[in-house]
């Protein structure tokens, strides 16, 4: 695994709740999927496995935000993008 | 940053639910070299997945297998999901479909405008083949191996162990 920053998934649940309300998601086996509007994707448990709050890798964010089409107000809420 | 147009070919034996399935997919994706070191391997079909790797300094064939493993690994991940979650063959099947047939819109964008300036300027990454993008176009294949009342829809034989590949789409 590389060494590109990370956030933290509080803070993209948070810019979730913020961006796209009406999301949907669901812990799995092996990812965290999520739904918004008709698409759909997924996010990593993290490098250890299931964890709280694992630190997620920016790149899995900005491909989220611009497929749901937040990309505006996720940079709002997460600086890092 | 820069991007570089992808297409790649993954085979996966997948276990479910009484039934063991074989998904072969051609599919496509964006490379991204961030300004900071990322490179990224972004979906564009399937639109679903994306992985990566930090700190390349230059892009060549080592650092894009490097950045496809973390893609791929997303993309078997996701397969293993959809298996967790079906009964049989056939609801597997039309979720797998359904995961490769969301098209990442943005990602196709960005592939687009990548193919026309690699055709333009004719570069490509070091040591990384280069394929016609016509010649590749995104295919999805769904076979049964084992299922209980069910014939397999493929020989099994050693040649189903293909290694994912990537080339750079030109």
């Amino acid at each position: 695994m590389g060494s590109n920053g990370t956030i933290p998934l509080k803070d993209i649940w948070r810019m979730l709740d913020m961006c796209a309300p009406e999301h949907r998601k669901k812990k799995t086996d092996h990812c965290w999927r999520i739904w918004f509007g008709e698409h759909t994707t997924k996010l990593p448990l993290g490098e250890h496995g299931k964890r709280e709050n694992p630190p997620t890798q920016i790149g899995h964010v900005r491909h989220l935000v611009r497929l749901f089409e937040i990309d505006e107000c996720a940079r709002g809420c997460l600086p890092q993008l | 940053m820069k991007n570089y147009p992808i297409v790649f070919s993954c085979r996966d034996t997948i276990v479910g639910n009484g039934f063991v399935a074989q998904v072969s997919i051609d599919g496509r994706a964006v490379l991204t070299h961030e300004d900071g070191g990322d490179l990224w391997m972004f979906g564009v079909q399937p639109g679903s997945v994306a992985g990566g790797i930090g700190a390349v300094q230059h892009v060549n064939g080592a650092a894009c297998a490097a950045a496809f493993a973390q893609f791929k690994e997303h993309h078997t991940m996701s397969l293993f999901d959809i298996a967790s979650d079906a009964e049989s063959f056939d609801v597997f099947k039309s979720e797998v479909e359904k995961y490769f047939a969301q098209v990442h819109e943005a990602n196709a964008r960005d592939w687009a405008e990548a193919l026309e300036a690699v055709r333009r300027s004719q570069t490509a990454i070091d040591d990384v083949v280069t394929l016609s993008a016509d010649s590749r176009k995104p295919s999805l294949r769904v076979d049964v191996i084992w299922a209980a009342g069910r014939a397999s829809t493929v020989e099994i034989e050693a040649s189903l162990n293909v290694q994912p590949r990537f080339e750079q789409a030109a």
